[in-house]
């Protein structure tokens, strides 16, 4: 197993009282830390993640990110798998590091279609730890993106090479597609090497995505922070009102460590678990479980080739996201895809005449959809298929690829099924003003225990068609620092 | 020439298979298979030369990688290939159609990239040089600069 320098046997820590102690180790808390590490106030650290630290080289070796799969801790009755990594860096190790900003409409979503909720602050709140985000892990993009995502710092890195359809639809459609935002080095970093569109992301062969193995490490290892690996976090303990205690269980049985300010960063069905068998919170604990819903499209091109761009999704579109048709039917995001993921055309000379497209679409939350606990108090998922409201606006969306297509030689277009999951489990707790409709504040901090932070996607208050990580750092950051400074 | 009736009685059982097939992971390349995609491709690409143990590793490694193919699932295609009846068959099965078209379209991708040709092979023999997935940085298409 890899190490940290400062890898600490659970034993040598139990009993011990930290200033700060964070549970889990990938997106939402390793932002957390970063941010928390440039304060005072942050005091000791003490990290608690369940999974064992695996590093790249471990990884590719195994074929895998965790010896732990993701099914195994939890049971499942709702209509579709959910997918997540545990482990040291969580979500960071599996992702695709496609990182699109949300839109601003996505943030006040009741406002202005009378649907979902409104977050609790707006893009322009976000925006400066959107910049913050994309530096820390250095995010090439599109300039031209600024038309859609109002931005007050370039894009760290250049924009990804386009695939031949997307410079044909970029010269059509420059305010409305653009090249994809990612975390897939367009050039070498220190710690990365460019991305040369390997197409397999989840477990890249080069180590070119960020991770939090190729570039938090520093973080994780910084000589104010503890490391316990093997450290499932079971229950918290409470007393007036605040956390007190941290329980948690490793190999050789379970412990105790007091602390000042806990940060909860254990993913949309780890952490309200932990919630729920600390008796903590109202009955909104675990609410609200939801992801995006994806189906896929490829487009038959007549005379041009495909798979030419310089990473696996070079172009994402924004013609089907935003307008009144909200009110009905979901927000819809068009990933145009440079690589063969239905295989190439059969034809003789027609072989790149392919272009996948995955189109993403919002969902509403529905409290019915949730995570309780089963009789060994392991949490257990309950959901119904998506919403008419999701599928809607993928339908809507499908539909209108003629015309967004309008600049590309199309043949024909044809519908490839629906996605099993987006990978992207949010909203289990979430954020808002009021207490009786929300878990925890606008700054994550939870509306009973005053001393407990949440952190990551289990926040979110509604679901954009965007993908969820680099909004969960950037939130991580504006809390750390709103909570520390 | 399989007489109708017989071609029909085996495209109808080898169709009942497909559709309970299911959860069974192949490992390795099972009889039958090596001819059936030889076939497959010779029909996608025309006639191509490649010595017969750099054929199989390739079936080996596609097989491999292609776990999802249940064992059933492959074998049937594999019967119906070998007999000659599987464009009919597919023409009677739609489900059976769009399995063929997902096998065919990822065997020529396969193929296609793990010996580097970029359309129909010609005469000269090749090479199989590994999978694209057990490589790094491969990707022949991609523009990088
Ligand atoms: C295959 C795949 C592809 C993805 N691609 C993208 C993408 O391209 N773009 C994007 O934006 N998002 C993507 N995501 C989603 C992304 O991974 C998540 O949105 C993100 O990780 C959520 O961050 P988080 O902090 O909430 O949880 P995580 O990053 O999952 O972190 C949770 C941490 O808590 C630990 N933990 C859990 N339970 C306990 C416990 N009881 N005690 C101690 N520790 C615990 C875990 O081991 C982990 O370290 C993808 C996800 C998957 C699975
Ligand atoms: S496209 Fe390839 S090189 Fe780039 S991040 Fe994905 S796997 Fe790595």
């Amino acid at each position: 197993m890899a190490r940290l320098k400062n890898l600490t046997p659970a034993e040598n820590v139990a009993g011990q009282h930290f200033d700060t102690i964070i549970i889990g180790s990938g997106f939402g808390s390793g932002f957390f830390l970063l941010e928390a590490l440039k304060h005072k106030r942050t005091g000791r650290v003490l990290l608690l993640e369940w999974g064992e630290i695996r590093s790249h080289a471990e990884q590719m070796e195994a074929g895998a990110h965790s010896a732990i799969k993701p099914g195994t801790t939890y049971t499942n009755s709702s209509a579709k798998p959910w997918n997540f990594t545990i482990g040291f860096g969580g979500g960071t190790n599996c992702w695709f590091g496609q990182t699109p900003r949300f839109h601003p409409s996505d943030f006040r979503l009741h406002s202005l279609y009378g649907v979902g909720r409104d977050w609790p602050f707006d893009y322009a709140e976000l925006e400066p730890y959107y910049c913050e985000a994309e530096e820390v892990m250095a995010i090439s993009g599109d300039e031209d993106m600024a038309a859609v995502l109002p931005r007050s710092r370039p894009f760290p890195q250049p924009a990804h090479i386009l695939s031949t359809p997307d410079a044909m639809l970029k010269k059509a459609r420059k305010d409305m597609h653009f090249a994809m935002p990612t975390a897939r080095a367009r050039l070498a970093t220190d710690s990365r090497p460019a991305c040369c569109a390997n197409l397999r992301c989840t477990l890249c062969p080069i180590d070119a995505k960020f991770t939090a193995n190729n570039s938090l490490t520093g973080v994780f290892e910084h000589p104010s922070v503890t490391f316990c690996a093997g450290a499932r976090v079971d229950h918290l303990e409470t007393e007036n009102g605040l956390v007190r205690s941290v329980h948690f269980e490793t190999g050789t049985g379970s412990h105790t460590v007091s602390g000042d300010l806990i940060v909860l960063g254990a993913n949309a069905i780890h952490s309200p678990a932990i919630l729920l068998r600390s008796g903590i919170g109202s009955g909104l604990t675990g609410r609200g479980l939801h992801e995006a819903y994806g189906i896929e499209a490829e487009v038959m091109l007549d005379g041009i080739d495909n798979f030419d761009g310089s990473t696996i999704t070079t172009g994402l579109d924004y013609g089907a996201y935003d307008g009144p048709f909200r009110k009905t039917s979901g927000s819809a995001l068009l990933y145009f895809e440079n690589r063969w993921k239905f295989g190439f055309r059969p034809e003789t000379g027609r072989w790149r005449q392919t272009l996948p497209i995955v189109i993403v679409v919002e969902e509403l939350p529905r409290d019915g959809d949730r995570i309780e606990l089963d009789p060994n108090g392991q949490p257990h998922v309950i959901g119904e298929a998506p919403s008419a409201y999701a599928r809607d606006g993928a339908e809507r969306a499908f539909n209108l690829l003629p015309e967004i297509l309008a600049a590309l030689p199309v043949e024909r277009i044809e519908k490839r099924g629906v996605r099993p999951t987006e990978s992207h489990l949010q909203g289990s707790l979430r954020m808002g003003t009021d207490p009786a409709r929300s878990v925890v504040d606008h700054n994550q901090i939870h509306h009973v225990c005053r001393n407990l932070a949440v952190v990551g996607s289990s926040v979110f208050p509604s679901c954009s068609a965007a993908n969820p990580s680099l909004t969960v750092a950037a939130m991580s950051l504006r809390a750390g620092r709103s909570l520390l400074a | 020439m399989i007489p109708v009736r017989r071609r029909t009685v085996i495209a109808a059982s080898v169709v009942t298979v497909l559709a309970v097939a299911g959860g069974f992971e192949m490992a390795g390349p099972r009889p039958g298979q090596s001819k059936a995609l030889r076939g497959i491709l010779q029909r996608m690409i025309g006639d191509f030369t490649m010595e017969e143990s750099a054929f199989d590793r390739f079936v080996e490694d596609f097989c491999a990688a292609k776990a999802h193919w249940s064992t059933f699932e492959a074998d049937a295609l594999a019967i119906l290939e070998n007999a000659g009846i599987i464009r009919s068959a597919a023409r009677a099965y739609p489900g059976l159609a769009s399995k063929l078209d997902q096998l065919e379209r990822q065997a020529l991708t396969e193929f296609a990239l793990a010996t580097g040709i970029q359309g129909p092979p010609g005469s000269h023999p090749l090479a199989y040089l590994g999978l694209f997935a057990s490589g790094a940085c491969n990707n022949p298409f991609a523009r990088l600069a």
